[in-house]
């Protein structure tokens, strides 16, 4: 579309072109789609169907491995290895293939003929190997037991903090296993992902996570480590509240023994909602008076849209079922939406009706959002 | 500020603009094709990332324009991933188009990974008077532009790459950018011109030898 300002006139703005997207886009965002089932664990135990077949194929594998050999000895010798500490974006050649380290990366590798060992201390490194080539990588710290193997294969790896960082600082095996969380996100390729003593191949358009000790998994929605503190935060909370009402309870008990229960005749009128009891007054799912809202639904929608961008359309979605349900979960809800779609005046009105003890987390979420709410 | 009233008129209950508003679509996908994406059809998935992928991709690499570009692939997947999540609730009946729509959420995606402080360098790429011994006067140009565009801030190459480049009018561009009118127009009128002192500072033969409108 052209309007009528002359100003670029005369510029042939067209020379300016992007290269080619790459092929296999939809293959690896279907395969992304489906992530639950992208995982395949490798069988240990499989076992050749057709022993002749296999016995008749050794002879080929192995007239191929030493014609193979042959020629590879005869190739130029390709050994050396290197340390890079990223201040900014970096490309690393490692002859044929390459690392492409965000800021802030840590790699050490070393190459021997065709095998490449690296040793990604920290950060986000994309790595593009050839197809002659295999690369294994040692993620976090020396006391790591996981691995990666990748031969002809891109993929992107994130290591967000170092384990022997982690033991410098003194932190607690448990937070330790909370925050040494390895990503490993393949585009294309062949890459076995081992940790816990486990091996499960990873498919292109996939992500697993890598924890110590555990087996390599899909990534868990929402459990990043603010999602774990806030929900911390809410089972101490409840607990102390059970521990009260059990111990009024006790208190109640033994001054009036238990009578017989009388009959009832009529359901009595529920209690006004309060911030405590408004969570148990809307069940989940209902389609009441307001507009004919089905709420789940709606709240469903509403992460959907702040998920694609339009948090001021989730904002409004959490604002339409807050008319129907007013509940501590769903005005925290709302002023997170509100902090991404930064409307400071929405985030207060949201956080005047929460507990004081959820207001840092939001506060921080705005904080993160760029956005400062500044007085009251 | 201006919300997607259009696209999700049945959130605020107004129903006026759906009925007001035909259906559309792009050409080349039909609302056939939508409809089973919306339900989940992998297959129709395919052919919306297929049809799609050009354009996203080139957005979002000259949103980048030169910065992290081994982001893009990323950025262009996880693109579709949200459009595929966010399809059931796009609704064919609202005025922007399939395309439109996309590309908001390209353009919001690429934003905030340009908010990442890190991304603030640029990728090394050689200055455009030093190509000239290996390049065409064309891609001479291709280069300066790159470099002037890059060189525009945020809010302003925005607006120039989805009007100079996509074919967004000024509406589509204050939806996408949940701006005023009037915003979309000052800082088009301010990018063009910082453009075009850029490139004739760059490239003076190059911006003054041609004439007529770039095609």
């Amino acid at each position: 579309m052209h309007d009528d300002d002359e100003t670029l006139a005369g510029i042939d703005l067209a020379a300016w072109q992007p290269p080619p997207p790459p092929a296999g886009t939809a293959g690896a965002v279907i395969a992304r789609m489906r992530e639950p089932a992208a995982v395949a664990a490798l069988d240990p135990h499989e076992r050749p169907s057709r022993r002749a077949f296999w016995l008749g194929g050794l002879a080929l594998v192995a007239g191929a491995i030493v014609a193979l050999t042959a020629w590879d000895v005869t190739r130029p010798a390709r050994h050396g290895g290197g340390e890079v500490i990223a201040d900014h974006a970096r490309h690393v050649e490692l002859n044929g293939s390459s690392a492409d380290l965000d800021p802030g990366a840590q790699v050490q590798w070393e190459r021997d003929r065709h095998r490449i060992t690296a040793h990604q201390a920290r950060g986000t490194v994309r790595w593009t190997i050839d197809d002659d080539d295999t690369l294994v990588i040692d993620p976090g710290g020396s006391g790591s037991t996981a691995t990666i193997e990748a031969r002809g294969a891109s993929l992107r790896m994130e290591v967000p903090m170092n384990l022997s960082d982690l033991r410098l600082l003194g932190a607690s095996t448990l937070t330790a296993a909370a925050v040494a969380v390895v990503t490993v996100v393949v585009y294309t390729g062949h890459v076995k992902a081992t940790s816990g003593g486990q091996t499960v191949n990873v498919i292109p358009g996939a992500i697993v996570e890598l924890r110590p000790e555990q087996p390599p998994q899909p990534p868990a929605v929402g459990a990043r480590a603010a999602d774990v503190h806030e929900l911390e935060d809410q089972l101490r909370q409840a607990n102390e509240k059970i521990a009260a009402l059990t111990a009024e309870l006790s208190a109640r008990t033994v001054s009036h023994p238990p009578q017989p229960a009388p009959v009832a005749t009529r359901p009595a009128p529920p209690p006004r909602p309060t911030e405590d009891t408004a969570s148990l007054e809307s069940p989940p799912g209902t389609r009441d008076a307001c507009g004919g809202i089905d709420i789940d639904d709606a709240l469903k929608q509403a992460a959907n849209q702040l998920s694609a961008g339009f948090s001021s359309a989730a904002l409004l979605l959490v604002r339409k079922c807050l008319a129907c349900r007013q509940d501590t979960q769903m005005y925290r809800m709302a002023a997170m939406y509100a902090c991404a779609a930064h409307d400071v005046a929405a985030v207060k009105e949201m956080l005047s009706k929460i507990p004081a003890s959820f207001q840092p987390a939001i506060e921080q979420r705005c904080r993160v959002e760029g956005l400062t709410l500044g007085g009251p | 500020m201006i919300h997607n009233s259009g696209t999700f008129a049945w959130l605020a209950g107004d129903t006026s603009q759906m009925t007001a508003v035909a259906a559309r679509t792009d050409e080349s996908l039909d609302e056939l094709t939508v409809r089973r994406a919306q339900r989940g059809d992998e297959q129709a998935w395919r052919g919306l990332i297929e049809r799609f992928q050009t354009p996203v991709h080139a957005l979002i690499w000259r949103l980048l324009a030169g910065r992290a570009r081994h982001r893009v692939e990323d950025l262009v997947q996880e693109t579709f991933v949200r459009v595929l999540r966010a399809l059931p609730g796009f609704e064919l009946a609202g005025p922007a188009s399939l395309s439109t729509w996309i590309l908001t959420i390209a353009t919001r995606l690429t934003l905030n990974e340009l908010r990442r402080p890190e991304l603030a360098a640029l990728d090394a790429e050689p200055p455009a008077a030093e190509r000239t011994d290996r390049a065409t006067e064309r891609q001479r140009l291709a280069a300066a532009i790159g470099a002037s565009v890059a060189a525009l801030p945020e809010p302003q190459r925005v607006v120039l790459v989805l009007r100079e480049y996509h074919d967004l009018d000024y509406g589509d561009i204050a939806r996408v950018l949940e701006l005023d009118l009037g915003t979309v127009k000052s800082r088009l009128a301010r990018a063009r011109t910082a453009l075009r002192a850029d490139l004739t500072a760059r490239i003076p033969d190059a911006v003054r030898g041609l004439g007529g409108r770039h095609a």
